[in-house]
């Protein structure tokens, strides 16, 4: 099954349960008028609240800059790759 | 530990423009997968700056069987790159990774290890959890980050934390399997790699990755990238 399909099959079901809420009249009609609203606003809320706290725990490494860093400072200093000749002297390092 | 040193692993490293890094690339892999039977296929869109070069001087080092160098005339794009380097590989497991040092190579023992512990198809690296993260990034490109990972999460239910990563290890049959479905490039062909397989119902786990913001070259996102994102995802919905 599509996952659209998946997603349309479970806002009919909503759609289905509260045209049932709407008939059975077991809450005041004017509140289950609303329902559908208070949806749209919480999946909003949850969205901007998803939004907020991933970005307030957003995993950061500034450490694993600085280690590569060094890596790549260290490895150039042993390897000759920056210049014209183009040569690269790993012999060193693998010995 | 026995499996690791049985099974044989093809790691693909697209090029384009990488010159300061393919040496140190490559020179980590070694290092860190000492024990283990692999192989380097690196696919260079005819580069401007002589990847091809440096990838040559690596061969002589290290032997044409270790490294393979498996170019194309120019710059043809990520997705078929990936495609053209699978043709050359020769291991039961392929690891892809990108050659600007944002994937560092000594995360693939967790990769393997990972894969052998589970017997999973494939294994993702994620930036997103404890012991992940993220260095480099503004303020803006996080925000971007984490809007689109929570429209995904919320309308895909992919199961996967982090969808546009792509530091990944495959079985080599699976990943020929699920890129032979996936339309998308750029950025989005990573989410519908993972967004496939994993509806294809393939096991799917995830180790942690740090990623560090390329150090050498220039890098980009643009208004028209977060529109790629946009329709891919509408693609995704309707195609999966
Ligand atoms: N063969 C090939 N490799 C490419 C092409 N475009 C990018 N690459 C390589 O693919 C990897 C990822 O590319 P990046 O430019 O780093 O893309 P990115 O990580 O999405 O973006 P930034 O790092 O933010 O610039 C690098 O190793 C590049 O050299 C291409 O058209 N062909
Ligand atoms: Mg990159």
């Amino acid at each position: 099954m599509k996952h659209i399909v998946k997603i349309l099959t479970l806002l009919v079901t909503l759609s289905a349960l509260w045209v049932g809420l709407l008939q059975a009249s077991i809450i005041p009609k004017s509140y289950t008028w609303l329902l559908p609203l208070y949806f749209i606003v919480s999946l909003g809320c949850y969205g901007l609240l998803m939004v907020g706290v991933g970005l307030m725990q957003f995993p950061t490494c500034p450490q694993e800059a600085i280690l590569l860093q060094q890596v790549c400072t260290k490895f150039h200093s042993l390897t000759i790759v920056d210049h014209d000749s183009c040569f690269v002297v790993l012999d060193i390092l693998l010995l | 530990m026995e499996e690791m040193e049985k099974n044989k692993y093809s790691i693909i490293i697209p090029t384009y423009n990488e010159r300061l890094n393919i040496a140190l690339i490559v020179y980590l892999i070694f290092k860190h997968l000492s024990n283990v039977n692999f192989e380097i296929i690196i696919v260079d869109d005819g580069s401007p700056d002589g990847t091809q070069e440096i990838v040559k001087q690596l061969q002589q080092v290290y032997g044409e069987d270790r490294i393979l160098l498996r170019p194309r005339p120019r710059k043809l794009g990520l997705g078929t790159a990936y495609v053209h380097g699978m043709k050359y590989a020769s291991g039961d497991f392929v690891v892809i990774m990108d050659a600007d040092l944002s994937h560092h190579p000594k995360y693939l023992p967790s990769f393997i290890q990972k894969q052998i512990e589970t017997g999973a198809s494939i294994i993702t690296g994620t930036r997103y959890v404890k012991d992940g993260g993220v260095h480099g990034w503004n303020l803006m490109r996080k925000l971007t980050s984490r809007g689109a990972n929570v429209l995904a999460q919320t309308l895909l239910w992919p199961g996967v934390s982090d969808l546009t990563g792509s530091f990944r290890l495959y079985r080599k049959s699976v990943l020929e399997d699920v890129i032979s479905s996936v339309v998308s490039k750029g950025y989005v062909f990573q989410m519908e790699m993972i967004v496939r397989a994993s509806r294809k119902g393939y096991q799917i786990e995830e180790v942690p990755i740090t990623f560090v913001d390329r150090v050498y070259g220039t890098s980009k996102l643009g208004g028209s990238e977060i529109v790629e994102y946009l329709k891919g995802l509408l693609h995704l919905l309707v195609t999966t």
